[in-house]
């Protein structure tokens, strides 16, 4: 068996955990990432979650996939994600959040992909796909990591919006991100639990 | 009161909808323009903060990030109940120019 490795570091201007409701945040799967057409909640707590998902790779759209992914929260800013991909490939990715100063994030992502038999020949593809993957989630974050930060800024509570009186419009005092994310009793991610 | 210069009149007319971060009010305002009437309203979406995209046809803004609904009459959340309405702003034409006021 071949393991295929790649990591990638990124830094944001945003606290970092604003990055990790980022990764916790399921109900944007769907709506700002091209890559999910489909993601059900199967199982979720504090530390971790199960979905039903379903993507399609980057460029080559007609390569469709579901299948299992389970994520986990293995330290503050820390995460672990399994699932399998096409050709039932295993893939181990691990996430980290490094708070840099107040405001700041060094985001490294590290990628496995365990390549069975005749799957070891796909690792020249697999080891560019990893960049165009990581580049185009980041991209599709990006814009929605910023917004937050500045909302935070200006005293948003989620489900609220921003308080009422202007002289309350101040930086939230406690940047931190409980899980699981909160969700809509009715959402339609809920279907299956 | 705090008041902000959000766009001109023309301007407005001519794009329908115009939206703007107000420095001044910590908020980003949207304004439309429909059927002679004009509506000023947060377009900070209650849920998570995200932005949104205007249906003027049908008087909705839908937002980009979760996709939620809401209503631009009312402001009410139409995907959800547990979701904030959005806030409207009051405003004056002045001089053709449109002037926002923190309430
Ligand atoms: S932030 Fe608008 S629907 Fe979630
Ligand atoms: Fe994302």
């Amino acid at each position: 068996m071949k393991i295929l490795k790649r990591e990638f570091k990124r830094r944001i201007d945003v606290h970092a955990s604003v990055v990790w409701w980022n990764y916790w945040d399921i109900e944007h799967f769907t709506t700002v990432h091209k890559a999910y057409t489909n993601v059900k909640m199967l199982f979720e707590n504090e530390n971790m979650y199960i979905v039903a998902l379903t993507w399609r790779l980057p460029i080559f759209s007609f390569f469709k996939s579901s299948g299992i992914c389970t994520t986990i929260k293995t330290g503050k800013y820390k995460l672990e994600d399994y699932q399998s991909t096409f050709f039932n490939i295993a893939v181990k990715t691990e996430i980290e959040i490094e708070e840099i100063g107040e405001m700041s994030s060094l985001i490294i992502s590290r990628y496995q992909f365990f390549l069975h038999g005749w799957r070891r020949i796909l690792a020249p593809f697999m080891y560019k796909m990893m960049a165009v993957w990581n580049q185009k989630v980041w991209d599709e974050d990006l814009p929605l990591k910023i917004r937050r930060q500045r909302v935070k800024e200006f005293g948003f509570k989620d489900f609220k919006g921003l308080p009422d009186k202007l002289e309350d419009r101040e930086s939230i005092k406690k940047w931190e991100q409980s899980l699981p994310v909160p969700r809509p009793k009715n959402s339609p991610i809920n279907e299956y639990l | 009161m705090k008041s902000f210069f959000l766009c001109s009149l023309k301007d407005l007319k001519k794009q329908k909808t115009m939206t703007k971060w107000a420095g001044p009010f910590k908020d980003e305002l949207t304004v439309i323009f429909k059927d002679g009437a004009i509506t000023v309203f947060s377009s900070i979406c209650p849920h998570f903060g995200g932005e949104f995209n205007i249906d003027l046809k049908n008087l909705k803004a839908s937002c980009c990030w979760h996709g939620y609904e809401f209503d631009l009459s009312s402001g009410k959340c139409l995907s959800f109940s547990n979701c904030s309405p959005l806030r409207f702003y009051p405003f004056l034409i002045n001089h053709g120019d449109i002037e926002v006021f923190f309430p």
